[in-house]
């Protein structure tokens, strides 16, 4: 009885960890497919405006990547009922945006 | 030199940068910025910013591969960044108090000396005798992983909690402070203290650099610091040498790992000591 909730508590972590992985995989592939199209706009010099606002973009998505991924880590832990993991990631995500308001860099 | 070939040069360091990064959990700041301050004639400032994105470039490159090969141990990560972002954000306040020079000539010492303990440890492929401690137990901080280099399934222990999350949170106070060594610091945390395997510290590390690297570049972007044709290059090379370099690292020993890493930790410590002797 024990064994069978443990498999299928760790088939459902297995599950949401390839939801996040594949997710971070899409954000990533956006993020380097905006930053590549850009460079190529700039470089040719069709539109110096266009490339630079699609370049940006792309990094901006790329900085984001690492707070999707404690936002997901969040949602895993709420769904699994690991009230401990939520507060963990819910404090480092407060304290991250904490640090972006008071602008510190690093 | 003209536009696209900069550009493609760039490029080109960014991948090296994120392969070693990725292999060794650092940010790869220590080959961006000379690079681009040295090799490119960058102002630092820019140089700085193109660094910040290229931490979370090769903690994201490098999140992707390990997560799914199961290295990472996202619990610990998760533990340990409330004690790294904690310490990125008061970093500054703790700057007034103590000289940046003695603290330069204080964490090349401790870098020094943590890489003769790692070199006493070269042989060491897996930590024996782990006994976890109370927290670690409640917080359920040892796991498993498949290695591939040793064909076999690992299971592993983590010690020496909060001792960790402190050093931790010196280590986000240090990156700040002195803009170097932090993922570095982070990995000799997790291999010396919790005596995790080296695989999962490294992996760690490299989840966990780009979460504390994000406020910071947000800052960089607010400034102007971020020019899209240095970063540009940069996200993308040190992206596709993360995704690389973490492929590679999965098929490495634990013992070879530890002999790339104490030549970077020698590297570290003599520019740490550097800088405290110039003042």
């Amino acid at each position: 009885m024990e064994t069978t909730r443990g498999r299928r508590l760790d088939e459902q972590v297995e599950q949401v960890e390839l939801a996040v992985s594949k997710l971070l995989r899409l954000g990533t592939f956006l993020a380097a497919a905006q930053i590549g199209a850009g460079l190529v706009l700039l470089l040719v010099g069709v539109s110096e405006v266009l490339g630079t606002t699609i370049l940006t973009t792309g990094l901006i998505t790329l900085v984001c990547t690492p707070l999707m991924r404690v936002t997901a880590a969040l949602w895993i832990y709420l769904k699994l009922g690991d009230r401990v993991y939520a507060v963990i990631s819910f404090i480092v995500l407060m304290v991250v945006f904490a640090g972006m308001l008071l602008g510190q860099t690093h | 030199m003209t536009l696209p070939v900069a550009t493609l040069s760039i490029f080109l360091v960014s991948i090296l940068a994120g392969l070693v990064g990725s292999v060794l959990g650092l940010g790869g700041g220590i080959i961006i910025v000379p690079a681009l301050t040295l090799l490119f004639g960058y102002e630092i400032r820019t140089a700085v910013a193109a660094s910040a994105v290229a931490v979370i470039a090769t903690s994201t490159g490098a999140a992707i591969a390990y997560l799914r090969d199961h290295i990472t141990n996202t619990r610990i990560a998760m533990l340990l960044e409330v004690g790294t972002t904690l310490g990125a954000l008061s970093g500054a306040l703790v700057a007034g108090l103590l000289p940046a020079r003695f603290m330069f000539l204080l964490f090349g010492l401790l870098m020094a000396y943590s890489a003769w303990s790692m070199f006493q440890a070269r042989k060491a492929e897996l930590p024996s005798g782990v006994k976890p401690d109370r927290l670690s137990e409640r917080l359920r901080l040892g796991s498993s992983y498949y290695d591939q280099a040793l064909g076999r399934h690992v299971e592993y222990e983590s010690t020496g909690t909060i001792p960790g999350l402190l050093l931790m949170y010196i280590s986000g106070a240090l990156a700040g402070l002195l803009g170097i060594g932090g993922g570095a610091f982070k990995v000799l945390a997790m291999d010396q203290v919790m005596r995790l395997p080296i695989k999962v510290s490294t992996a760690t590390s490299n989840f966990m650099i780009g979460v504390t690297a994000a406020a910071g570049a947000t800052v960089y972007f607010v400034r102007g610091d971020v020019e899209p044709l240095v970063a540009g290059p940069v996200a993308l090379g040190v992206l596709l040498g993360a995704i690389i370099g973490a492929r590679v690292m999965v098929r490495l020993k634990g013992t070879t790992l530890r002999k790339l890493f104490i030549p970077v930790l020698v590297y570290i410590a003599l520019q740490m000591a550097w800088k405290g002797v110039q003042g």
